[in-house]
């Protein structure tokens, strides 16, 4: 039977805008916004026009007081412009979890409750105490233009005890976590009947790609806010005075490298390094010190014929110190120093650059030797090895961004399933990960929540339920939770579960317009509420399960080990 | 990570340096009761029941996943160590000869039965593993049966289409003959535990021999078979091996349960005919 091709359309990036609704005298209107108005459309590409943007990566909100824009501790997707209104930033202490749709951190559960919990569980799956009461649990979540969103209940009562700061028409709110993928340094409430331009993070970065005034107001905006503070907060860099941090913060260029949208390498099998898009080449004049804000970067190496992975970098690592106090400590050096190595993003990765002279100048002078010594200790490059596969495969399927990564040494396990039993006793009969995975030699990373670096399932969450505590673990509030699907869809590494839920009597709880069932998104929760920690790990009868943070050399030296033990 | 992991053989030589002394300490005592006429039998009788029960537990904290009462790993250790030490005590108390009636031999033998499912357990806990691993891809046992039927189906129709595409039987009839037996419900191979691949290497032999008479369309569905019975042996492998690690468990609390029974009446019987 001959097999011919079938010919279908390429999907484009704006086949889905964010808006459907656009008129033409709508668009119009948003464009004699100053802040548009001001844009040079001649600037911009003719297959990213400034009206495309605006009318594919942008919509138009109408908010009522009482609703909240963003929440305190959300990753960022969406940066606003007030087209009417009012807009309140709530400042610290800000507002308690509860009214933000979060599970507030009580802390582990006592052991009354933990001992009764071994006794008293229901037959049935995924069962909630709430279905047999009211599904409206979610106090003020409405749904508005397709728009999910949280409304505090008797806001002028809450926000009377709450320091504001008002923002009015015409400015810009939200700017720095859209850029950065950040979480939200702050709650933001409608305190007016208020307009709201959403402008999705994608459509966010191209304005400031192609419009030189508003990089430069958006960039002003985040040196302004973030930055100082930013690399006061980074070690060698809090010893120094404000004047010179500032400085330092002036100079430093915001690079973003690779897609936002990255999807960990589905494909098995590859051995080598990937294309990845490249920080700095090897080779390279080292122009500046390089600080990753955020994503993760691999230090890559010639190796004879190809490429070797060296090490991993992640947000508040240096790439390029080494060389730069390499230079400063050998005044007789006169050529120009090199990069050792290259950087690639993995997936996507933003970086601050400061200067070479700079970081000499302002940074280094004002260390002690000591100091650069310890400096030289801490920068200085892992060597390449002949057995770098571990390594590769961990960069290859971008497990970098695990946080604490469930691992099973395949060669101890025993498959008893434990671990399974554990974590099903511990979250309403249902396990939260499956123990299966990709492996490397008689490592196995399994299907279970990594609690990323760079949690992108946190990213555009309509109620907040999924946020990450101040541990690092990321936890999905089950109350708060819609069934929207948008973190089960987001996570790279299909890592949470939509699961239908039913009463103590086992009854599905459906929809009571739709009939259709009620899903949750579910994930491993690190068994936060558990006086033990996670029982998975502590279920192992044979030591074979690890929760590890994959960038810690510690814990890569012992998987290295185990691998070796294993090979030997 | 957890200190603990990084040392196996530290860890195992700390404990089973602490098995000896508490042993030597156990023998000690034992033998200098005995030298100074004393009755030991009730105390390693006892001592016995205790070791018994503190093994018992082991089970019992499995099942206490949400409360922090320690690592299941660490209990493991325990059990093992203390194992040591009650075979040591049971021995001591059989006063190092056979047991005599229904009821002594029974509970000898079920007492032993126990201990050797234990013994063979932490061989195969730790042989088995490896086995496995080595194996390269990993399966989960409850989804072997579903798998098996799925190649099975993908056999039939290969041939099937083999004999439509290529108008030669030469496949269709080794495949009737011999091979459909590689298919089929997962089959235990024992010859698995000592890491034999003669399986797969006689269908390999096979199929070499047979693609001489082929024809060379025939030859690429005979390559295709080749790799579902590739997939099967990996199937059968892992039915062998991980039922082994499920199936020595179901053995071992069996006796360990019929230890139970045995024991209480045995203290009954003991203390029944003292008073008498």
């Amino acid at each position: 039977m001959a097999l011919s091709n079938v010919k279908i359309e390429r999907r484009k990036r704006w086949d889905k805008p964010f808006a459907e609704d656009w008129q033409d005298e709508q668009l119009e209107q948003i464009l004699k916004l100053p802040i548009f108005a001001a844009m040079e459309e001649d600037k911009f590409p003719n297959n990213l026009p400034l009206r495309g943007i605006l009318r594919n990566d942008t919509r138009v909100v109408h908010y009522d007081p009482g609703d909240i824009v963003v929440r305190e501790d959300d990753y960022g997707s969406s940066a606003y412009v007030i087209v009417s209104g009012e807009v309140s930033v709530v400042l610290p202490p800000g507002l308690p979890a509860h009214l933000l749709g979060r599970a507030e951190s009580t802390g582990p559960e006592g052991w009354l409750k933990a001992f009764l919990r071994v006794f008293n569980r229901s037959d049935y799956r995924e069962t909630r105490d709430y279905v047999q009461k009211d599904l409206e649990i979610i106090a003020g979540l409405h749904v508005e233009h397709g728009v999910a969103r949280v409304r505090l209940q008797d806001h002028e009562k809450v926000l009377s005890d709450c320091t504001l700061f008002p923002i009015g028409e015409g400015e810009l709110i939200g700017e720095v976590a859209a850029l950065t993928r950040s979480p939200r340094t702050a709650t933001m409430v409608v305190t007016k009947p208020s307009v709201l331009l959403e402008i999705r993070w994608q459509g966010f970065r191209d304005l400031r790609k192609f419009d030189d005034a508003f990089r430069e107001r958006i960039d002003n905006i985040y040196r302004e806010r973030n930055r100082v503070s930013y690399l006061k907060a980074l070690p060698y860099f809090s010893s120094l005075d404000e004047p010179t941090v500032e400085r330092l913060a002036e100079h430093a260029l915001l690079e973003s490298y690779g897609d936002l949208e990255w999807k960990a390498d589905r494909k098995a099998g590859s051995n080598t390094v990937p294309d990845e898009p490249v920080i700095v080449a090897q080779n390279d004049y080292v122009d500046g010190l390089l600080i990753v804000l955020n994503g993760s970067a691999r230090i890559v190496g010639k190796f004879h014929q190809g490429k070797q992975t060296v090490g991993f970098l992640r947000a508040g690592d240096f790439f390029g110190m080494s060389e730069i106090v390499a230079e400063h400590c050998d005044p007789q050096h006169e050529a120009h120093i090199v990069h050792d190595y290259s950087l690639t993003a993995i997936g996507h990765a933003d970086v601050l650059r400061i200067p070479t002279d700079l970081v000499e100048s302002e940074l280094l002078s004002n260390l002690s030797d000591e100091e650069i010594e310890r400096l030289q200790r801490d920068c200085a490059y892992p060597s390449m090895s002949m057995d770098p596969g571990l390594m590769e495969f961990f960069g290859q399927h971008h497990y970098t961004n695990g946080r604490s990564t469930m691992v099973i040494d395949t060669a101890r396990c025993v498959r008893c399933d434990e671990c399974v039993t554990a974590c099903a006793r511990n979250h309403d009969n249902n396990p939260r990960f499956i123990r299966h995975g990709r492996h490397f030699a008689n490592l196995m990373v399994t299907t279970a929540c990594m609690h990323c670096v760079d949690p992108v399932c946190m990213v555009g969450c309509p109620t907040g339920a999924i946020s990450r505590r101040v541990d690092g673990e990321v936890v999905i509030n089950d109350e708060t939770c819609i069934g929207c699907s948008t973190c089960a869809n987001s996570c790279p590494y299909d890592n949470i579960r939509m699961v239908e839920i039913k009463n103590k009597s086992g009854n599905l709880a459906v929809d009571q317009q739709t009939n259709k069932p009620i899903v949750k998104a579910t994930k491993c929760d690190l068994c936060v509420d558990n006086l033990g920690g996670p029982a998975c790990v502590r279920a192992c009868p044979h030591d074979a399960m690890m929760r590890i943070d994959l960038t810690d050399a510690e814990s890569l030296a012992d998987l290295l080990a185990r691998t070796t033990n294993f090979d030997s | 990570m957890d200190a603990g992991q990084k040392s196996f053989p530290g860890r195992r030589r700390r404990n089973t340096l602490l098995t000896l002394i508490l042993g030597a300490v156990i023998a000690f005592t034992l033998v200098l009761a005995d030298i100074s006429f004393r009755s030991t039998s009730e105390w390693s009788g006892w001592m016995l029941v205790v070791g018994c029960l503190f093994l018992y537990l082991y089970s019992i904290r499995k099942r206490w996943s949400t409360l922090p009462v320690g690592r299941v790993a660490h209990w493991l250790q325990f059990h093992l160590y203390l194992s040591a030490l009650v075979l040591l005590l049971f021995l001591f108390h059989l006063d190092w000869q056979l047991p005599s009636g229904w009821l002594g031999v029974s509970l000898a033998i079920v007492f032993a039965g126990t201990l050797i499912s234990g013994m063979l357990g932490i061989y195969w806990s730790r042989v088995v593993p490896g086995l496995l691993t080595r194996l390269g891809d990993e399966v989960i046992y409850q989804r072997i049966p579903g798998i098996a039927r799925k190649l099975n189906t993908q056999a039939d129709a290969l041939i099937m289409k083999s004999v439509e595409e290529t108008d030669s039987v030469a496949l269709a009839e080794y495949y009737e003959n011999t091979a459909h037996r590689y298919f089929g419900a997962p089959k235990f191979q024992w010859w698995r535990l000592i890491n034999s691949h003669e399986s797969q290497h006689k269908s390999e032999r096979e199929l070499e021999t047979l693609s001489r008479y082929m024809r060379p369309e025939e030859i690429a569905f005979a390559d295709e078979l080749r790799d579902l019975i590739r997939q099967k042996n990996l199937l059968n492998a892992h039915h062998t091996l991980q039922g082994l690690l499920k199936n020595w468990l179901l053995t071992h609390v069996t006796f360990s349960i019929a230890v139970l029974p045995l024991l209480i009446l045995h203290i009954v019987v003991v203390f029944g005919f003292a008073a008498l």
